[in-house]
């Protein structure tokens, strides 16, 4: 089920309304979960309920083993066997093709002759972010930095809650677990803050990601053809087309959990408005870099290593970042690209020694704008020689000319001034309006421009097919 | 939770309040405006659209014939029923409409078109605009219920223009001349020939002439039996379809169809089309007086 879609709208507050006024007792609350979350999963394909399950309730089992001895190899052993299986069921799902293809086009690089056929494959949906979530739980367990849950319900519903299960926040156990183990509370407050975030989490994603998305499929489509301006701006288009999506995304997900009394994790905080490429990993897709931060860099030595092995380490680290997003080459080189980026600042003190001043900052900001949009080319193309040919476009065709598509300044327009307005209150969206009557005007505009510009099929969301 | 439930309904409600308001003032708006044609099944439905000739087809057909150039040139009140996206089952279906409120025209322009010879699933709406002033007709609604991409919210004040914005900033600046409901397509847009590229059309289409050419003509003789067809070539950029002509003309009943031959040397000229397929108003103009300077030649 689509957050975007005319079936949310009912599935939400039929939900709610159980959760609060059917089912008011923690574990009732919990299995409610369990069953909407499957419900919203199956929406999608029945099929892979199965796994969802499996996937969850072998974790479950496994965190319970690895706790239950004091024996390190029997611990690790645990850890290895949950690491295998979600990592096993990514590696046939998402990429198993991806390396059937590219050893094919290995032999046939070295003259030989290989009639490999692809696999029938179906990606499931939100299989990603779910595995992660999972391998956390045990490595986290594994640590000693939480204790196993015991309650089966309350393992499954934080694996499977609804908000968060196909496109994240992609949410610790040890921050989740404990909010599904004891009773929730809902709050005018927070109810107030959900439903700010579900109007501009459907604002940015309706209105401002899914009316760029034709001007962008058109100008990658033909960038051939297109001049070096249009270009440009086709690429700063795609920028604000994932942001509005995916922030759009995580939005809704933590005003809908928020009306269930559960906090998520925030996801986005205003990243286009960072001022190199490491403030820029501070501010996007946070639950995805704290996690590769977390559970691959530090463990691979972190920053207690030489200069040489960081930059290793953080290459790496950007390089699976980008293969997480995806098995195509085009994803490494988007990887690769931020890591090459961010090499630079490896060692660099986070505060600087004098505050820099306006224009240096409106520089560094643009200058890092523009180095993560020319990543974004290769993240949206087809292949890499597609990515080369866009990008060495900008520069080669037309460059002095008029932009035609200028369609779609508006909505880059709209989606920067709500960052602005927003870039105090995150996780309440409108709260410091102090006005009433501008607050519930905004509201409405949003909600009138969500429904006017709501397309004849229910768009996906970007992030789905990772 | 009183207190949220209370304020969110109440939010809830003005909201559909102000929905309902803002599609009053775009009624409003639309009746006001400088073309009559604007919401074109209304127009017919209230018999005005009564015209001697009329034309039918596609977008080629909607955008390429400026019915009042036709009607100066051939001294006939002409009327364009265009349908964008459709195929011919359609384009029948709208001018069977039409003549339950209009008599029946003495010519039936079709417009010879390799995409209207394509079979289209049958619960597709294409360009929903189209039918959006008249989405409350029952007519209208019993033609589009059913179909995908209609939902029975779309009958709701507001909701009903969901996926248009553009067409509703068309009503709210009266910046109808380039809307697809104003009879044809009056843009000054000119196609970029760095963007022009050779249109690709499959020959193969070409097996369902037969069925195209015997749906058109039970129709004629069920609904429209003292009309004659005359069949006309629509230019593309930089191409043309007169190979459809060429296939109809050994199959040609001449008692009531003729061939309309135009001269189409100039489809190579971007700066008559907006799009690779389409014309804007000046390729419009140019190609209705030519369609009518022939039918003139043959007698009309």
């Amino acid at each position: 089920m689509l957050f975007n879609s005319i079936h949310y709208l009912w599935f939400l507050p039929t939900v709610f309304a159980l959760y609060w006024w059917v089912l008011r007792t923690m574990r009732a609350q919990n299995v409610l979960l369990i069953v909407a979350s499957y419900v919203f999963y199956g929406w999608w394909d029945v099929r892979f309920l199965a796994l969802l399950f499996i996937s969850s309730f072998s974790d479950y089992w496994l965190g319970l083993w690895i706790d239950s001895s004091d024996d390190a190899r029997v611990r690790k052993r645990a850890l290895v066997l949950s690491l295998v299986f979600n990592l096993g069921i990514l590696a046939y799902f998402k990429y198993s093709n991806f390396f059937i293809a590219s050893a094919v086009d290995a032999l046939h690089a070295l003259g030989m002759q290989a009639n490999i056929g692809t696999l029938n494959v179906i990606l499931p949906v939100g299989v990603s972010f779910y595995t992660f979530q999972s391998i956390s739980y045990t490595i986290e367990v594994y640590r000693r930095e939480m204790r196993p849950v015991r309650d089966p319900i309350a393992y499954l519903a934080f694996v499977s809650f609804f908000p968060h299960m196909v496109a994240g926040p992609i949410m610790r156990a040890v921050d989740l677990l404990p909010q599904m183990s004891i009773p929730r509370r809902f709050t005018y407050a927070n109810g107030v803050s959900g439903l700010r975030l579900i109007v501009q989490g459907l604002f940015k994603k309706v209105v401002i990601a899914d009316s760029l998305a034709p001007m962008v499929d058109d100008v990658f489509r033909q960038y051939a053809w297109e001049t070096g301006p249009d270009l440009m701006l086709g690429a700063i288009y795609f920028a604000f087309q994932i942001y509005g999506d995916f922030s759009g995304y995580s939005d809704i997900a933590i005003g809908s959990a928020k009306l269930f009394g559960i906090e998520l994790m925030t996801n986005f905080r205003t990243p286009y408005l960072s001022r190199d490429i490491g403030d820029f990993w501070k501010r996007w897709h946070i639950s995805l870099s704290t996690w590769f931060r977390d559970f691959l860099y530090i463990p691979l030595g972190g920053n207690r290593v030489g200069k040489a092995r960081r930059i290793f380490n953080t290459l790496v680290t950007f390089i699976a970042s980008g293969f997480w997003h995806g098995a195509n080459w085009t994803f490494l080189a988007w990887g690769a690209i931020h890591g090459l980026l961010y090499v630079p600042y490896i060692g660099k003190k986070d505060v600087p020694a004098a505050p820099p001043g306006r224009l240096r900052v409106l520089v560094s900001t643009l200058l890092t704008f523009a180095g993560v949009t020319i990543a974004w080319v290769f993240f949206r193309a087809k292949s890499i020689g597609e990515a080369f040919g866009y990008v060495k476009g900008i520069f080669t065709q037309n460059v002095i000319s008029i932009p035609e598509r200028i369609e779609g300044i508006p909505f880059v327009v709209l989606l920067v001034l709500l960052d602005l307005l927003n870039r105090n209150n995150i996780r309440d969206p409108f709260g410091q309006v102090p006005q009433r009557w501008l607050r519930y005007t905004l509201y409405f505009i949003l909600v009138l421009a969500v429904v006017l510009f709501s397309r004849r099929n229910d768009v996906q969301f970007i992030y789905f097919q990772f | 939770m009183r207190t949220f439930l209370r304020k969110t309904l109440v939010a809830a409600a003005l909201c559909a309040l102000l929905a309902i308001l803002l599609d009053l003032g775009l009624t409003w708006r639309s009746k006001g405006n400088q073309y009559e044609r604007y919401a074109d099944l209304n127009v017919i439905r209230a018999g005005k659209a009564e015209a001697e000739v009329v034309v039918i087809g596609n977008s080629r057909a909607r955008y390429h014939y400026d019915a009042r150039v036709l009607s100066d040139r051939l001294d006939r009140r002409c009327y364009n029923l265009g349908m964008i996206g459709y195929p011919l089952q359609d384009q029948l279906g709208k001018l069977e409409y039409y003549l339950e409120h209009s008599p029946a025209p003495d010519l039936v322009i079709v417009n010879v078109d390799i995409a209207s010879m394509k079979p289209l699933a049958r619960d597709t709406i294409i360009q929903y605009e189209q039918f959006l002033d008249d989405i409350r007709d029952p007519a209208v609604l019993g033609i589009v219920r059913g179909k995908t991409g209609f939902r029975p919210t779309d009958v709701l004040p507001w909701v009903r223009y969901a996926g248009f914005p553009e067409y509703v900033w068309k009503i709210v600046t009266k910046d109808t001349v380039t809307n697809v409901h104003a009879g044809f397509a009056a843009s000054d847009k000119v196609l970029d020939p760095l963007r022009a590229r050779q249109v690709s059309i499959p020959k193969e289409a070409l097996e369902m002439l037969d069925v195209y050419l015997a749906t058109l003509r039970v129709h004629r003789q069920r609904y429209w039996p003292h009309a004659k067809v005359a069949f006309v070539e629509t230019p593309y950029h930089d191409s043309d379809s007169l190979w459809i002509l060429q296939a109809i003309a050994p199959k040609l009943d001449a008692r009531s169809e003729l061939l309309v031959p135009v001269d189409l040397g100039w489809t190579h000229d971007p700066t008559n089309y907006m799009n690779r397929t389409h014309l804007n108003a000046k390729g419009a103009a140019l190609f209705s007086a030519l369609v009518a300077d022939s039918l003139r030649a043959k007698g009309w």
